[in-house]
């Protein structure tokens, strides 16, 4: 099976490790992975902001290597959803355009649990990031009245000694929502402590999500108060001991 | 063009395909239980009491606490004369400070009484004394609002039709509730 | 010395003003902690309800059914309230319900009005209007009574004042009716309150209602409401106004009942609201009238994209659940309705003024989930902001980041170049004011750090390691 590997651009700048532990984990699972060299941004920076137009041609490289693999991969959901429903929508038929996957969907949907091997013995708060939840249906947003699933909790549920906690408002926004953490940023900022204090009052040691946007953000706040807690993307942890 | 033809012309300039009527297919609980209407009654507010016939008249006198009682439902109101004035609602000497009518039916998912004209004789009865009896009958529960309006729109066209589901209240201050914001403030409902 | 002039560009948005809201204090975390109360009793009537999503559904195609038909149940529903002994009034715009409403209090002699809860005369600024031509009006809903009395505009379209604490009441009420000084009991404050209004109630000569739903195939109006407000004036008084937009229509009362069901629920997590009342007939000797408003609603229904905006029953679920409205109040939104919703709407009303709105959301999308007519509030706030940088003046600090942003991303080989500057900026630059990502509250405080740089790249080490 051929991986397309995706990097989003924020990921590569300040997170390459989140980029190298989602090549190994992709790797581990037998996947034959190809880090996709050309698309180098979704668009959703500038489209979020208002300025889609100033996204025109950065589907190109996307719809050159799409045809080439089976799956399109990236550690990023919020990125995923942008070029599922945003960028590469008006180009792509759904067949294809279903190949475009977040990480944990691509290992819960088409690789399987089983074949995770990692052990990551620490209790760890799950931030469950908007676009990942609400757009990709990961999991059961608490507004919905449908049966409980989560397909993060499903992967998790693989890696030894994890003590995960789901802490309540588990799915309230973090507060980031790209440009809006700048030209929002007391309320963005409010939202980021309030996540902080939910998760400190779980007692965890890390805080995991589907988004390193997300973490980014919370670790700023982290810091910024000095807690002691670490922000960690899930492809970290499914990559981690084992 | 006055703004009637001009809002109507500028909505069929733009109308497109009609859209069909939606079917409304929604699971309707097959049973009806009164204890869940009195469990959802208490949780609004509402106090429930349990009659026959017979003890109707005394349920409502024991719980008015003395206080005035009027009433417009044919076996109490010989007992309980009606002499609220619609002319000068806010008399304090006609006002009833408890009123007991009938309610035509009720509503199991959310308590809700239906009165109409007929039940309140003066529609202002329903809001402006201190307290309200309802009686209702065990036979006149239906489950949902679907059951609910499938008779009302059966029925006779009413006047005034009313969905009483509690005391008037308001949690407009700090979101604490308070009774008797405006209307009645406390409703209890007789079920026989 | 930017900062001043960006302040200054900034001022009267919604980013400038839920910076006065948030101020650390507990004020904020008491609003955002009383709107979840709300949402997570909506949680709980959710769960009675078996097939909650599918009776969601219903309503959202029973909406746009009506609205694919809405000339023809527009007339309809006026003939029947015309048969039902009603007068049917029609509002091209605010400045017309205004004048409509003036006249049929004149041709009455009606002099004061009591009013009941109604975004719509909001939006249309019926009250300073008719205060202006002389007509004393009181607004008898507890909340807006409140905001009224404070001459503030409503924070919230279901609980008007939520962003005061019962001190702040106490203290309106002490000043404008005499209640004891410092005595700040909700229960207390509500009676004098309620004795106050009893007064207005008699005093009043005519009733002004909003309107919940239409139903064109009876030409009933409804109304709901907890205290029974608009019960008191509608059978009191001689005269009778309700004040309906357009949307507000079902088209019979089996329709209607999906809507009883959704509406309390969603709003404040009732099974329904205390009182549902039906006007259908004017009482003997009582001219009772029905003004149909548009005020702009041709506008939303004549664009394919927003017209599904007029499914909105105005419940306040995405106010309640939205974590930047709990967070910066209603008043952040300087708009009639806030929240998801109003920012959806506020364009509509001013393009230039209200550009600010769609972009104070973070598209987390949790409205859209709570919408009992699932408007698709996050996706509408996404099209405006695209269709509103088009279509109004450029932030220009924006437009000339987002260029360069979009040239760099553009092509390998301008990433690589800017990439490798960035890697040669001082961090101490980085960490620094000028970084707009870093936040330091005004006593110095930090509240938000930018990550530390990594030495490499995943691109930089992926070519020393795989290729």
């Amino acid at each position: 099976m051929t991986v397309g590997l995706f990097v989003p651009c924020y990921i590569d700048q300040l997170y390459p490790k989140v980029g190298r532990d989602t090549l190994e984990v992709l790797e581990k699972a037998g996947c034959k992975v190809v880090f996709l060299q050309d698309p180098l941004c979704c668009g959703q920076p500038m489209a979020n902001s208002g300025y889609e137009s100033k996204t025109r041609d950065f589907e190109k490289p996307f719809l050159k290597v799409l045809p080439e693999v089976d799956y399109l991969v990236t550690p990023s959901a919020s990125c995923s959803y942008h070029l599922s429903h945003h960028l590469l929508k008006p180009f792509v038929a759904a067949e294809e355009l279903a190949k475009v996957k977040e990480l944990t969907e691509f290992l819960h949907d088409i690789i399987g649990p089983d074949k995770i091997h990692a052990s990551f013995p620490y209790r760890v708060g799950l931030h469950l990031s908007c676009h990942g939840l609400r757009g990709l249906n990961l999991g059961t947003p608490s507004e919905l009245k449908v049966p409980y699933y989560s397909k993060i909790e499903k992967v998790l549920a693989a890696v030894d000694g994890l003590d995960l906690v789901v802490p309540s408002k588990a799915d309230e926004c973090c507060g980031f929502g790209g440009s809006f953490a700048v030209f929002e940023s007391a309320v963005s900022v409010k939202m980021g402590c309030d996540k902080m204090k939910t998760m400190s009052g779980a007692e965890v040691s890390y805080v995991a999500a589907t988004d390193m946007s997300c973490l980014m953000h919370l670790e700023g706040v982290f810091r910024a108060e000095e807690s002691t807690m670490k922000v960690m993307h899930i492809a970290e942890i499914l990559n981690a001991g084992a | 063009m006055n703004s009637k033809e001009r809002i109507l012309n500028t909505l069929n300039k733009v109308s497109r395909d009609a859209l069909p009527r939606p079917e409304i297919e929604l699971q309707y609980p097959p049973e009806v239980l009164v204890e869940d209407f009195v469990r959802i009654a208490e949780a609004s507010g509402t106090e429930v009491f349990l009659a026959t016939p017979d003890t109707v008249a005394d349920t409502v006198r024991k719980w008015s606490r003395g206080g005035d009682i009027q009433s417009c439902v044919p076996g109490l109101q010989d007992e309980f004369p009606l002499i609220f004035d619609e002319q000068i609602p806010f008399d304090r000497e006609k006002m009833p400070e408890v009123f007991v009518a009938e309610a035509a039916f009720g509503v199991i998912e959310n308590a809700a009484l239906w009165l109409t004209d007929s039940e309140l004789r003066a529609r202002l009865l329903a809001f402006i004394p201190e307290r309200i009896v309802v009686l209702l009958k065990a036979g006149s529960l239906v489950s949902t609002m679907h059951q609910a309006y499938a008779i009302i729109a059966e029925n006779d066209p009413f006047g005034f039709g009313l969905f009483m589901a509690g005391a008037s209240k308001t949690a407009d201050i700090e979101q604490t509730l308070v009774k008797g914001a405006q209307g009645a403030k406390e409703l209890a409902v007789i079920l026989y | 010395m930017f900062n001043r002039r960006k302040n200054k560009l900034m001022k009267g948005t919604h980013a400038n003003l839920s910076k006065g809201f948030i101020t650390g204090s507990e004020k904020t975390d008491w609003h955002n902690n009383a709107l979840w109360f709300l949402r997570a009793k909506r949680d709980m009537q959710r769960d009675t309800i078996p097939d909650w999503e599918k009776l969601r559904a219903t309503a959202a195609a029973i909406k746009d059914h009506t609205l694919s038909r809405l000339p023809e149940y527009l007339q309809r529903f006026e003939e029947n309230a015309i048969k039902n002994g009603i007068q049917v009034h029609w509002a091209w715009d605010d400045a017309e319900l205004r004048e409509i409403t003036a006249s049929i209090l004149r041709e009455n002699n009606a002099k004061s009005v009591v009013k009941s809860k109604s975004m719509l005369t909001e939006e249309c600024g019926l009250n300073p209007y008719l205060e202006k031509e002389g007509f004393d009006v009181v607004d008898t809903d507890l909340g807006e009574r409140i905001v009224q009395l404070r001459k503030e505009h409503p924070s919230h379209i279901v609980v008007p004042a939520i962003h005061l604490k019962k001190e702040e009441v106490s203290d309106t009420f002490h000043e404008k009716m005499n209640t004891e000084k410092g005595n700040s009991d909700p229960d207390y404050l509500a009676s004098a309150a309620r004795e106050a209004l009893r007064k207005d109630f008699m005093r009043a000569d005519a009733a002004i209602t909003g309107v919940n739903f239409g139903v064109a195939e009876s030409g009933t109006v409804v109304v709901c409401t907890n205290e029974g407000n608009a019960d008191m004036g509608v059978h009191s008084k001689k005269t009778v106004i309700h004040c309906m937009g357009m949307e507000k229509l079902v088209p019979g009362y089996k329709e209607l009942a999906v809507f009883t069901r959704l509406l309390a629920r969603s709003a404040t997590g009732q099974p329904v609201t205390v009182f549902t009342s039906h006007y259908r007939k004017p009482r003997p000797e009582t001219t009772e009238h029905i003004i149909i408003v548009n005020n702009k609603r041709t506008d939303i229904f004549e664009d394919p994209e927003f017209r599904q905006a007029m499914r909105c029953i105005r419940c306040g679920a995405c106010m309640n659940t939205c974590p930047v409205y709990r967070r910066s109040g209603g008043h952040s939104y300087h708009h009639t309705v806030p929240g998801p919703i109003g920012s959806v709407l506020a364009p509509f009303y001013g393009k230039e003024k209200n550009k600010d709105l769609p972009f104070a959301s973070t598209l987390c999308g949790s409205c859209n989930n709570v919408c009992p007519v699932k408007i698709d509030l996050a996706g509408l706030l996404y099209r405006w902001r695209q269709k509103l940088t088009d279509e109004t003046s450029p932030d220009l600090s924006k437009k000339i980041g987002m260029d360069i942003g979009s040239k760099i991303l553009k092509s390998r080989t301008t990433y690589s170049l800017a990439t490798r500057a960035f890697r040669w900026v001082p961090g101490s630059v980085l960490q620094s004011g000028l970084n707009p990502w870093n936040v330091t509250a005004k006593n110095g405080h930090k509240e938000r750090i930018f990550p530390d740089v990594p030495g490499e790249s995943f691109r930089e080490w992926y070519k020393k390691n795989q290729e």
